[in-house]
């Protein structure tokens, strides 16, 4: 029986190890509105830190994809910005070679992944790092401001149970719905149904929960006809970031939101969508296709750790030593020794907390000091090295 | 076990020898308690029949084997602690024996030689029967006498093969390390998994032989529960459960626990959990959490490894540290607790290292001086600067303030990196007697400061935060700033803000007047970094603050000419009137003009990064001593 043990559980890990799994869909059976993406960006180049010299080019490139169902194009285009300390770098404003608009194409039967497009950056330069530092790092930040939408289309059913008592069975019965994801960063994630009975017919009420599930952050939205400029007026809506408009159709009506631009607290929120007909009505329930838009202006960003390799230069001038020594004060344009003029200007604030006594001069040697100190005088001189030049001391002239 | 025996036999051998009065209570004694120690052992063997018929019935019954475990336990325990008290009776008796024996002078020069061999004897088996000398001395060692308690009775009950397991086990886990706890189907998924089935089965078949019991399937579990351990990665990548995953090998950890009565391994086990307690109590002591470490940086084996090596060595190194940077430490709560500011600072990590003037290698001439004659001081000094010429005066004295002669008597000019030799003469000597010569070197440096601060709008701040999400994390903005400074005699610290900085820049009505848009505190402390020099002069301070943003309310004036604007800075400068202090410091406010250029600050971005500077160019006097001994002419 051990021999039998064995062998059976040896073919099961051979049968284990020969398991695979997975189905491929086809392009027309795919469903492109799935995800939490939309444009995503990274850059090309891996190495993180990335090593440079000053005063050197830094030749940096990104893949920027559509990972979600919308098309970005000529009206609704992104925007590539930039963030960094001009501290350490700068970059030609005017490079002809870099063009900050993005366009792309959403996942759809012709781009099944998405459109994919090499963005090369401008060109960065590492500027002389002013002072001694020696391994000066600094980051670069990549931003991709873009306007988007989240669209959902959904069949919902108007019941009418509530009103008519009809005992007869139903196609369908109103029921709360939750989703996932619809192929862009933000989802709407479930709607809750409301048949409101208002006389003979029913007030369908749908409240929208939104969750932001991409990896960048919301902006502010804008109006339909300033969409192509919906990131460069972003800076003065700083108050507005994190909100999005929300519009609702069900078949041909438009419903009212409250409200229309929700804002996002801890990526989420919602909106109370309903019909502006007073009452639907019909003998027995029936579906109705509801179509929920999320309209919003979404960033994400990449950052890029840049190390600044220093080229020693030599710098053969001295260190500057001021125009006087560091014993001495510069008086009407001559310098002077501080024991001397500390002597005469003793609340001169280059003499505070000195304390050098009247009639003080840099004329003693250091052999003077000490018989005088011998000699029990202890406050003729000053053990001070800063007020005289090396070996004299000061101290109170006869 | 047999101590008892071989003691009384051996008292009554020796006793039969020595053939006096003495001798022949000892062959009483000695006999009494051989008829005592064989008794004993007689029901040791009556009882060890039982007992093999107990060890039988406690392999088969879990719950009758831990009661008698227990049972046993506390049988061993009173067993120990009776042959313990008995081998110290017999001690104290012979000894005393031994004693009046020698004390009335009754024994001969043999017998008393005889009788230290019989000490001896008993000394010696003492010190062979280590579990029952140990017997009731030390709870820690329960285990070991446990174990060969079980041994003496029954005969060795190690599981076989138990220590192959161990090694296998131990083999596969360093293999599991490192791949990393790949489990990728095209990496070291199905590897793995052969390899963890692979132990279970020789667990079951070759070591524990439990066919198709209960046991087999815990042997096959704990294979895949140490298999499937990995995957919490997919959910929690943090070096922390890497670490985890490292250093708790499932079944090595079971067979420690379970060691099946290999010395070997409830040893390494012993060991290894009273490491980790070890390291846990400092850990804990030093009050350092494992959350500290919880980013989500991936998991690499060494990563991983490496992480673990920092939480046992911080506690170590933090403690030492913190010995360390005790003086430090109090200066600081004495300057902060006189009102004084003081902005701390790290200087920067440098290859170039040490920076600055040194002296070095200071050494006499000759190795003894004589009275009078001409005394000579050697020093190496070496000088480095990142930038620009360093200008060195050299000087020396002795303690009573006679200035020897330095040669060369030039400044130094050291560029970059040089080294040179330096002589001190004093040509008339000194009298006999120790003598303290101090060679000091002033020279000029600079030290340069920088701290980048992160800038956001006063709404976007605010936005994030009513919106309870994390700006730190969402825009990649670090809590703290680090003011680093270069390397060398003097640093520089500066307040380190809290991040990000936020400005308001809400344009003003049309009726109101424009006002400064205020930011927070602005600090930069200059502090002598050398406990062997101190800072003569400064010769500049300066302050650059970038474009846009100005200083104002200053605790130190600057000069009537600041600001003025270079390379994209507002410079101010100021003068430190008293360096001689540890520490001399200067606080502003940062403000930017108006609400306009606030927002042309900003700029467009969602946060504006702007690099603050600090430059302080001084002169400063390194010193270094060295005492000779003069001696007399005989």
């Amino acid at each position: 029986m051990d021999l039998k043990i064995k062998i059976l559980l040896v073919l099961s890990l051979f049968l284990v190890a020969g398991c695979t799994g997975g189905n491929n869909v086809g392009p027309l059976s795919q469903n492109y509105f799935e995800g939490y993406d939309g444009l995503e960006i990274e850059f090309i180049e891996s190495k993180n830190p990335l090593t440079v010299y000053e005063r050197t080019p830094i030749p940096l490139s990104i893949l920027v994809s559509n990972d979600g169902a919308l098309d970005i194009g000529i009206n609704n285009s992104g925007k590539l910005s930039f963030t960094y300390d001009d501290f350490y770098l700068g970059y030609n404003e005017e490079d002809p070679l870099f063009n900050e608009v993005i366009m792309l194409h959403g996942k759809s039967y012709f781009y099944p992944e998405g459109e994919k497009s090499i963005v090369i950056l401008p060109s960065f330069q590492s500027k002389v790092v002013k002072g001694p530092r020696e391994e000066p790092e600094t980051t670069l930040y990549v931003n991709l401001c873009y306007p988007y939408k989240t669209l959902l289309l959904e069949e919902v059913c108007i019941d009418m149970t509530s009103v008519t008592h009809d005992a007869r069975e139903q196609v369908c019965a109103f029921e709360d719905l939750s989703f996932s994801d619809q192929g862009a960063p933000l989802a709407i994630t479930s709607i809750e149904v409301e048949m409101q009975p208002i006389g003979q017919g029913v007030r369908p009420v749908f409240v929208v929960h939104v969750e932001n599930k991409g990896s960048g952050a919301l902006l502010s939205p804008v109006p339909e006809d300033k969409i192509h400029e919906a990131c460069d007026v972003q800076y003065l809506q700083r108050a507005n970031w994190s909100t999005v408009k929300v519009s609702a159709i069900l078949s041909n009506d438009t419903l009212t939101c409250y409200p229309e631009t929700m804002k996002l607290i801890g990526g989420k929120g919602f909106t109370r969508c309903m019909s502006t007909i007073p009452q639907y009505s019909a003998a027995l329930n029936y579906y109705s296709p509801l179509r929920v838009q999320l309209d919003y202006v979404y960033t994400t960003s990449i950052s890029k750790d840049i190390k600044i390799e220093r080229t020693i230069n030599y710098d053969l001038e001295s260190l500057p030593l001021g125009e006087c020594n560091y014993w001495e004060v510069k008086i009407g344009g001559v310098c002077i020794d501080k024991c001397s003029f500390c002597s005469s200007n003793p609340t001169n604030q280059e003499c505070l907390n000195l304390n050098v006594p009247q009639k003080a001069s840099c004329s003693c040697t250091p052999e003077e000091c000490i018989i005088n100190q011998m000699a029990g005088n202890d406050d003729v001189c000053l053990q001070d090295t800063s007020l005289c030049q090396d070996p004299y001391f000061c101290c109170i002239s006869e | 076990m047999g101590a008892l025996g071989v003691f009384g036999r051996g008292i009554a051998k020796g006793a039969a020898n020595a053939g006096s009065r003495i001798g022949g209570e000892l062959i009483n004694r000695g006999l009494n308690r051989q008829a005592r120690a064989e008794e004993k052992k007689e029901r040791q063997n009556n009882s060890g029949v039982d007992d093999e018929a107990k060890r039988i019935s406690r392999i088969l019954n879990p719950i009758n084997n831990f009661r008698e475990n227990r049972a046993y336990k506390k049988e061993e325990k009173e067993y120990n602690k009776q042959a313990k008290q008995d081998l110290k009776d017999a001690r104290k008796e012979y000894k005393q024996d031994l004693r009046e024996a020698r004390k009335n002078q009754d024994l001969t020069y043999e017998e008393r030689q005889d009788a230290h061999e019989k000490l001896s004897e008993i000394k010696s088996e003492d010190k062979d029967n280590r579990w029952y000398n140990k017997a009731g001395k030390s709870v820690g060692s329960k285990v070991n006498n446990s174990s060969k308690f079980y041994d003496n009775m029954f005969g060795s009950d190690v599981t076989p093969n138990i220590d192959l397991l161990f090694f296998l086990a131990l083999a596969i886990h360093v293999i599991d390390w490192v791949t990393g706890f790949n489990r990728q189907s095209n990496g070291m998924l199905y590897p793995m998994f052969g390899l963890y089935i692979f132990l279970a089965l020789f667990a079951v078949l070759w070591v524990f032989n439990t066919g198709f019991g209960r046991d087999t399937s815990k042997y096959v579990g704990l294979s895949l529960f140490t298999f499937f351990l990995p995957f919490i990665t997919t959910y929690v990548q943090t070096e922390w459960v890497g670490g985890v995953l490292i250093f708790t090998p499932v079944w090595v950890l079971y067979l420690m626990l379970h060691p099946g009565g290999s010395r070997g391994i409830a040893k390494f086990g012993k060991w290894y959990i009273n490491f980790w307690i070890i390291i846990g109590l400092i850990s804990f002591t030093m009050n350092i959490t494992f959350a500290d470490g919880m980013q989500s940086r991936g998991i690499d084996p060494v990563g991983a490894f490496q992480y673990v090596v920092e939480v046992v060595s911080k506690p170590i190194k933090t403690a030492w540290e913190g010995t360390r940077s005790l003086p430090g430490k109090i200066e600081l709560a004495i300057n902060q607790s006189v009102g004084s500011s003081y902005y701390a600072g790290e200087v920067e990590n440098s290859k170039e290292a040490p920076i600055g003037v040194y002296l070095e290698d200071i050494r006499p001439a000759e190795p003894t001086f004589y009275e009078g004659s001409p005394v000579t001081i050697w020093a190496n000094i070496r000088g480095k600067s990142f930038k620009g010429k360093i200008i060195v005066n050299n000087r020396c004295k002795t303690k009573d303030g006679v200035y020897g002669t330095i040669d060369p008597v030039e400044p130094l000019e050291m560029i970059y990196e040089e080294q040179n030799t330096i002589a001190c003469n004093f040509e008339n000597g000194f009298n006999a007697g120790d003598q303290k010569i101090t060679i000091s070197s002033t020279f000029n440096f600079e030290t340069w400061g920088y701290l980048t601060y992160t800038f956001v709008d006063k709404d976007t701040y605010r936005s994030y935060y009513s919106q309870n999400r994390d700006i730190h994390a969402e825009l990649d903005i670090d809590e703290e700033v680090d003011p680093i400074f270069t390397n060398g005699p003097v640093g520089i610290g500066m307040l380190a803000l809290d991040q990000p900085v936020v400005v308001d820049t809400t344009l003003p009505a049309s009726n109101e007047q424009d006002s400064p848009v205020m930011l927070p505190a602005f600090g930069v402390t200059l502090e002598n970094k050398w406990s062997h020099g101190k800072i003569e002069k400064v010769e500049n301070f300066e302050i650059r603050a970038p474009e846009g943003i100005g200083l104002t309310r200053c605790d130190h004036s600057p000069t009537p000419d600041s600001p003025r604007f270079e390379d994209g800075f507002n410079v101010y400068e100021f003068r430190i009137q008293n360096p001689k202090q540890s520490f001399t410091s200067v606080t502003c406010r940062l403000f930017i003009p108006d609400a306009f250029r606030a927002l042309e600050f900003l700029g467009t971005g969602d946060k504006a990064i702007k690099t603050f500077v600090v430059t302080s160019k001084y002169i400063y006097t390194v010193e270094k001593e060295l005492t000779i001994d003069v001696e007399e002419w005989t």
